[in-house]
């Protein structure tokens, strides 16, 4: 018989026999937990807090020349409710309500079936999901969108009642929307961008253009986090920063992009044309100081846009620019020497058959001298001009002053007009093409080839971006600017040029509705029928134009004003001169360049005081 | 009485090692409570430190929050400025208001040099205040 000494020992033995081999397989499972797979183990216990959080820079803004704010993003609040937070029908009518009170864009009734804790599964291409029955198959609702762009104060009041009145279930994201604080002005130019999703993406314009640099760089930051979800203190924490994008500096001047827009108002409702265009350049930097068109739309508000107001005409459209190209030849007849201001040129007493076909003046001349074809805009003038060059030359002169050259500007859908090969000329083009028929130009051409003309006949590359900035950095990169090239051989035959051109401002000539007391005006006014695709040149339509330098001597800008289809009138002298008239005397005005006194009118005598 | 003055020196030697090996642990006890109790404090100023760098943690990010609310709205005013300078808002203004104002006429536009206080000791006394009245340089100027 065993002794209780025995009992024990031997129950100690076989406790022993069946604990051992669990304390050993339980030190090989830690062995295997703790060292084999202990990266395995941590993995995945990080897995459950590491968390990743994006985080978004700001687009570039673009700004004018001297740093005011053209587009630019402001801070809103996307306001985001989880209705399965409501726990009762109570709590999601007080939320309804509470968000009808402070977001009236929707009524109670929206808010309140928008907050419904369940809604309709949906496909990844938006197609209702069906259950076994064919009923559409419902899931919780724990994402909906209240608001996708609240203003802060809105968002910040809709907290604090909400947290007050312990209502749970709203979340608030802070975002940015693409924002134009000067509304419709240069909008054209400017173009926009379309929310998707929570990305700004550039549809047009300077937006478009010079997306990849205006874009931020999102940022990521992964870091362990706590039970409330904050960064652990002493936990691995990698963070990449967000990069904010690019600002954009134009060549613009905002003030005198103002006054254009604004007398281009009053153009665009007296005349009632189809469209209206100006633009107005430095032509010693050839910067853009201010480019305008109408119809235009504001890009705050979607429902003024059109596909016809939203295109970028200046660079777009292309049109027969007319007597404003005629400068051109007899510029360059002056300057190799095949005439002088006082070559005299038969004009056939108004009309002209060459080739059997009529060429026809708007009024009768006899004889003009090539000054007096360029004052008077003689069309069969500058025709016998253009035949002493011959095509070659004048071929010559119309390329060298960059007509059928894309100008380079920051425009994807500036087109390069049409300015066809000696092999595509009759024998009628050599008459045609210099007076500004048979080819093609747009307004941003004509501009710089002005620009030559103002410009000593150095014809500059036009800018319209001035500088970049990286918001990050500070750097700053000016946007280089070729030199300008000589047009004109000999400037005598440039300067006999624009005195010819300041003669059409004057008493005689055709646009002296374009003078402005106390400045000499040199300019070319330009009235060409409109060509339409299929129906050719059409009665009663057409573009008029009118383009310029002020001071003529010393030129501080050049404008292009053209209008297409204008009503009620359709000379340029009568429709476009004015407009640049009053633009030109505000913006020298605006650029604190005085008259000269010898260029003013005398004052009227004042009254004495027997009188 | 059988005294043996032998064993008397062993038990007399034997109470002493009791007395002196008692005291011996008495402040082994003693250092090592000693010891527990540096590590306690330690301890303690370990937690203490971490809850304030915690708290502190907690501030910053508050402040970091109340900072970024503050750019945004200091980006919303800016933008408000903007628009509140645009062309078309202050004709509308003037109209409003009947001011009556014209654009000044080429020279009689002044501008007023803002001079740094040690550009400002360069500058005699009597021409601080001096207004120019050259016309400015065309493309210069703001808005």
């Amino acid at each position: 018989m065993l002794s209780t000494n025995d009992k024990i020992r031997s129950r100690v033995r076989l406790l022993a026999i069946f604990l051992i081999p669990v304390v050993i397989a339980l030190a090989v499972r830690l062995y295997f937990v703790q060292v084999v797979n202990h990266e395995h183990y941590l993995e995945k216990a990080r897995a459950r807090y590491t968390t990743t959080r994006i985080t978004t820079g700001k687009r570039g803004e673009i700004f004018d020349m001297f740093g005011n704010l053209l587009v630019s993003n402001a801070p809103c609040v996307r306001i985001i409710a989880d209705p399965t937070h409501f726990k009762t029908d109570e709590k999601r009518q007080r939320v309804a309500h509470l968000l009808a009170l402070l977001l009236p864009e929707k009524s109670y009734e929206e808010y309140y079936a928008q907050l419904s804790p369940v809604r309709i599964k949906r496909d990844d291409k938006g197609n209702v999901v069906a259950d076994k029955d064919g009923k559409p198959e419902m899931i919780p609702n724990r994402y909906t969108v209240v608001a996708r762009a609240a203003s802060l104060e809105t968002s910040a009041q809709l907290r604090t009642v909400a947290e007050r009145s312990k209502l749970p279930g709203l979340f608030y994201k802070d975002i940015y929307q693409r924002t134009y604080p000067k509304g419709a002005l240069m909008s054209n130019v400017l173009g926009f961008t379309n929310v998707v999703g929570d990305d700004d993406v550039a549809q047009a314009g300077l937006e478009k253009y010079f997306d990849s640099q205006m874009t931020a760089r999102l940022g990521r930051e992964t870091y362990e986090r706590a039970r409330a979800g904050r960064p652990l203190l002493y936990g691995n924490h990698i963070s990449e920063e967000a990069r904010d994008g690019r600002n954009i500096y134009l060549t613009i001047s905002e003030p005198i992009q103002s006054i254009l827009e604004e007398e281009l108002d009053a153009s665009f409702a007296q005349w009632k044309p189809v469209t209206l265009y100006a633009a107005i350049v430095d032509p010693k930097t050839g910067n853009v100081l201010a480019m305008a068109q109408r119809p235009t739309f504001n890009p705050n508000d979607r429902s003024t846009y059109s596909d016809e107001a939203g295109r970028t005409r200046m660079a777009e459209d292309s049109f027969e620019p007319g007597s404003i190209a005629k400068p051109i030849t007899i510029g360059k007849a002056l300057d190799w020497g095949f005439v002088n201001p006082e070559t005299p040129i038969n004009c056939e007493h108004g009309t002209w058959i060459y080739l059997g076909k009529p060429l026809r003046d708007s009024h009768p001349y006899d004889t003009l001298t090539v000054s007096g074809v360029i004052q008077k805009s003689s069309n069969i003038g500058t025709a016998k001009v253009a035949m002493m060059l011959g095509p070659e030359r004048v071929l010559q002169a119309l390329r060298l002053f960059g007509l059928g050259t894309k100008t380079d500007l920051p425009f994807r859908t500036e087109t390069s007009g049409y300015l066809p090969g000696l092999s595509k000329w009759d024998g009628l083009s050599v008459t045609r093409f210099p007076i500004g028929y048979g080819i093609r130009v747009t307004p941003l051409q004509m501009l710089r080839a002005y620009c030559a003309l103002a410009n000593g006949g150095r014809m500059p590359q036009l800018r319209l971006v001035d500088r970049v900035e990286d918001t990050v950095t500070g750097t700053v990169e000016t946007i280089p600017s070729p030199a300008p090239v000589q047009l004109f051989d000999h400037p005598e035959a440039h300067r006999q040029l624009i005195e010819m051109m300041m003669r059409v401002t004057q008493e005689g000539g055709t646009a002296a509705k374009a003078s402005i007391p106390g400045y000499e005006v040199a300019g070319k006014t330009g009235t060409s029928r409109k060509y339409v695709t299929g129906r050719g040149y059409v009665a009663g339509k057409y573009f008029a134009s009118f383009i310029g330098f002020v001071p003529a001597r010393d030129p501080a800008f050049v404008m292009l004003v053209t209008m297409d289809e204008p009503t009620g009138a359709y000379y340029a002298a009568t429709v476009a001169a004015p407009t640049f008239k009053r633009v030109a005397a505000r913006v020298l005005r605006h650029m604190n360049i005085p008259p000269d006194p010898a260029l003013l009118p005398p004052e009227p005598p004042k009254p004495t005081a027997e009188q | 009485m059988n005294i043996q003055p032998g064993k008397l020196k062993r038990q007399r030697k034997s109470i002493r090692s009791a007395a002196s090996s008692l005291g011996v642990r008495l402040a082994a006890v003693l250092k090592f409570a000693l010891f527990l109790g540096v590590i306690a404090a330690f301890l303690n100023i370990y937690i203490y430190l971490n809850q304030k760098i915690s708290e502190t943690d907690l501030a910053i990010r508050a402040t970091g929050s109340r900072i970024d609310w503050t750019e945004r709205e200091i980006a919303q005013l800016r933008i408000h400025r903007e628009e509140l300078s645009r062309w078309e808002h202050i004709r509308v203004k003037i109209a409003q208001f009947n001011l009556e104002l014209r654009e000044p006429a080429p020279g009689q536009v002044g501008r007023m040099a803002l001079l740094s206080p040690h550009q400002a000791e360069m500058v005699p006394l009597e021409t601080v205040a001096a207004v120019t009245t050259v016309p400015r340089a065309r493309t210069a100027g703001r808005n």
